[in-house]
């Protein structure tokens, strides 16, 4: 060619966003006009460790800090990133210090330091920080924090490892909201961390540093922000209208948060402030309810004389005292009732009120508070929820939470004609008043989630881990249907011929994972009914089926994956199940057919047990793995996971 | 399925294009001025897009037309490039810059991220000297400026 085509200059900068460090740094050398475009990239984003003290000594020279643009400073054990570095690198400031460096760890110059902090001509404008820390002076912190105005992401994690003779850091939102008008993230956890009581609570009349409208978009915190009592507990989310994404990371213990929040008064307070809020996140303990139900007093309970009734053929005309007497009587045919019809109401969708009506994500960690109400409710409800992952973990206690809405509660208490006799009853810890529905919270169980597949229309990503579904309640049937009072009185479980109802999802979901177990005396048509109800998903793309003992196998059915009635070959491009309990005898003969009937398939992820052998020899089970034509087959990665007792 | 409106676009030579909405839509500069300016009969010139790399745009929008991730594009670089986006970018280097520049002009971020990961590709791990060769640039510092520029973080 004689003309060679030259890069347009214009494009230098957006490329070099794609390179890493090391090729920037080549870049540099290149030319004057890479060396000017690369360079602001290179600077761009900084991350530092408190061990890299050469590093942070280069960059203390170096002339370049103004092209800082996003900042990261992560912490180890103990160590933090030192305050005079911070000063140095985001004001350009330095200390003049009589001390070593090691004397800055005191805090005797952090008081010589003059407020507000003259900065450097060398100052960057920052727009993404991120700290991870503890520091002796938060005086000093707090100052330079507030002086970086220009930020749109601010994340601070005030962690740290010994925290009994440390004071905690004590945050005032309001005041952090007013001052960084460009924030669209703030991110505040940890466990030294303290939000200050809201603004009105403090002063008198309300100032405008207490009322300006944020741009926020999406708020990180941790559980101790629901924790506040009183009428202007949440007014902070006053300002947050714009906000989109919740995120509660806890490092809280479930007791003290289940003790404290008041879930109902939390949710009515977004409800009413933050109507675009479209995803939520939390990570560790933390309780929070995402439908308000109403609360009853007993007598407005429908149909709950029958209800006594059905328990307890003779009872007496004066409800209250049926109540008792169905207590003694038969006290487990009443509480099950009482649940069965709860269900029936939450799927007729007319008494729970959703907190989040736009909500699209759902993502819940190890210890989350979500309850069989609420899952139904989502099902039956949420017109937008496209992505659920829950990382199950069952509870050593009973999975009900006792959460009591003094509020509602007293309201409803008070219509009751009779309030002695409430009063008492209520006193004596009857549990036909506690348990009565809409006041607890039961622990989801795999009939609910079963239930919510069956509901829910709009999901394209569905994820329930470290729980695995017995092919029971797979098999359940219909369970959208409201229990008729006249079949039997529990949501039939032993369906005469087992069919697996179809599920609302099945034209949206794109991702499932799902653990699911088969018990061995099972024959091999059951196997073969899953996958053929996983044949009908019309769009899926990645499945999973985790901890399972579900066989995926040509000889237990395995075709239904492509007769259901899906497009499943088009479409499948992943198929994992690590860890699980099935054994094939051929595996090579099953890798290949998946990879003759699913051509898009990318991944296949397979984790085989297998006891050892008797002797000590362990057969060659991913001996398959050498197989020519399996090298060849059209899947980019196979990985199987051999494991033994 | 509704009957999509339709869009005209002109090339900076005069050429005409009909796309769908839709497929307009994956622009985000034609989207806003769509929405700001609603359905107008004329055509919607782009003087800064020639002909042959408006056809490879509009190609690129009609096979992600029902890419639901399309809008949600991360900024995960190590992401890997799926075949059919590999085999797209395989043209010649200045079809690929003007690419660039048409996808920054018109504001389609996948189209940019694929693209400019594809020069960066070309850029990864290779030494100055062969940068130079690959792009044919002129070495202009003095010698006494090839100083070391010592940061590097990661």
């Amino acid at each position: 060619m004689l003309e060679h085509v030259q890069l347009p200059p214009e494009t230098l900068s957006l490329i070099f966003r794609y390179l890493s460090p090391l090729d920037l740094s080549q870049c540099l050398r290149v030319s004057r006009l890479w060396h000017a475009e690369a360079e602001p990239q290179l600077y761009r984003n900084m991350v530092l460790e408190p061990g890299m003290t050469l590093r942070r000594q280069v960059l203390a020279a170096c002339t370049r800090k103004h092209l800082i643009r996003r900042v990261e400073f992560a912490s180890s054990y103990g160590y933090t990133i030192p305050l005079s570095d911070i000063l140095d690198f985001l004001l350009d400031y330095r200390p003049p210090l009589k001390h070593s460096d090691d004397a800055v760890r005191t805090s005797t110059w952090t008081s010589s330091v003059p407020f507000p902090i003259p900065a450097g001509p060398n100052r960057p404008t920052l727009t993404h920080f991120s700290h991870q820390g503890y520091h002796q002076s938060w005086r000093l912190f707090d100052a330079i924090l507030h002086s970086l105005t220009s930020l749109v992401s601010l994340d601070l994690d005030f962690l740290h490892y010994d925290s009994t003779t440390r004071t905690n850091y004590v945050v005032d939102l309001d005041r952090i909201l007013t001052r960084f008008p460009r924030l669209k993230h703030l991110g505040i956890i940890g466990t030294m961390v303290e939000y200050a009581p809201p603004r009105a609570a403090r002063h008198e009349g309300q100032d405008e540093s207490t009322t300006g409208h944020c741009c926020l978009e999406s708020f990180t915190f941790n559980p101790a922000l629901m924790w506040r009592e009183g009428p202007d507990a949440f007014s902070l989310f006053r300002r947050l209208g714009d906000l989109r994404k919740l995120s509660i990371i806890s490092n809280k213990r479930y007791g003290e948060c289940a003790r404290r929040t008041q879930p109902w008064a939390f949710g009515r307070a977004l409800k009413q402030f933050c109507s675009k809020v479209e995803s939520i996140q939390v990570e560790g303990a933390a309780v929070l309810w995402l439908f308000d139900l109403p609360i009853l007093p007993y007598y407005e309970v429908p149909f709950l004389a029958e209800l006594v009734s059905e328990a307890l053929p003779s009872s007496p005309s004066d409800l209250t005292v049926g109540m008792v007497q169905a207590q003694r009587g038969a006290g487990d045919r009443l509480r099950q009732r009482l649940q069965e019809q709860e269900v029936s109401e939450l799927l007729e969708g007319r008494t729970a009120v959703p907190f989040f009506p736009q909500l699209k994500t759902l993502i819940l960690g190890t210890s989350h508070s979500l309850s069989m109400q609420d899952l139904i409710s989502l099902g039956v409800q949420a017109r937008f929820l496209t992505h659920v992952e829950i990382k199950h973990q069952a509870y050593g206690y009973e999975g009900v939470w006792d959460m009591y809405d003094t509020d509602a509660a007293t309201a409803a208490s008070a219509s009751v004609p009779e309030s002695t006799t409430h009063a008492s009853l209520a006193a004596n810890n009857n549990w036909q008043f506690e348990d009565r529905r809409l006041w607890k919270r039961r622990h989801i169980g795999n009939l609910d989630v079963i239930l919510f597949l069956q509901l829910c229309s709009s999901l394209r990503y569905f994820s329930i881990t470290r729980r695995t579904i017995p092919l029971l309640d797979l098999t359940a049937g219909d369970l959208t249907s409201p229990v008729n009072s006249e079949t039997s009185a529990t949501i039939p479980r032993k369906a005469m011929t087992p069919t697996i109802h179809r599920w609302a999802c099945e034209e949206t979901l794109q991702t499932l994972k799902l653990g699911l177990s088969v018990h061995p005396s099972r024959s091999k048509e059951y196997h073969a009914m899953v996958w053929n109800h996983f044949g009908r998903l019309q769009n899926l793309r990645s499945l999973s089926f985790p901890m399972s003992s579900l066989v995926p196998s040509p000889a237990y059915g395995l075709e239904g994956l492509l007769t259901g009635g899906g497009r499943l070959s088009e479409t499948l491009t992943e198929v994992r199940s690590l860890p699980s309990w099935w054994e094939v005898e051929d595996l090579r003969g099953m890798v290949l057919w998946f990879a003759k009937s699913f051509p898009n398939l990318v991944v296949l992820g397979l984790m085989h047990y297998r006891e050892q052998v008797e002797g000590g020899k362990v057969e060659n089970f991913i001996g398959f793995l050498d197989d020519e034509d399996v090298k060849r087959c059209s899947i980019h990665r196979i990985f199987v996971e051999p494991r033994s007792t | 399925m509704s009957a999509h409106s339709q869009i005209l676009l002109t090339s900076s030579e005069g050429t005409e294009f009909i796309i769908d909405r839709d497929i307009a839509d994956k622009s985000m500069l034609l989207k806003c001025m769509l929405e700001d300016i609603g359905e107008i009969g004329q055509a919607v010139p782009l003087p800064n897009v020639s002909g042959p790399i408006l056809t490879k745009v509009i190609e690129y929008c009609t096979h992600h037309r029902d890419d639901p991730n399309f809008l949600s594009a991360n900024d995960d670089v190590a992401a890997d490039i799926d075949e059919w986006d590999l085999e797209y970018c395989k043209v010649d280097q200045g079809t690929l810059y003007e690419l660039i520049l048409a996808a920054n002009y018109l504001d389609i971020k996948p189209l940019m991220d694929l693209t400019c990961k594809t020069v960066a590709n070309m850029i990864k791990a290779k030494s100055p000297e062969e940068i130079r060769k690959t792009f044919n640039i002129t070495n202009d510092f003095t010698p006494d400026e090839e100083d070391q520029d010592w940061v590097d973080e990661h």
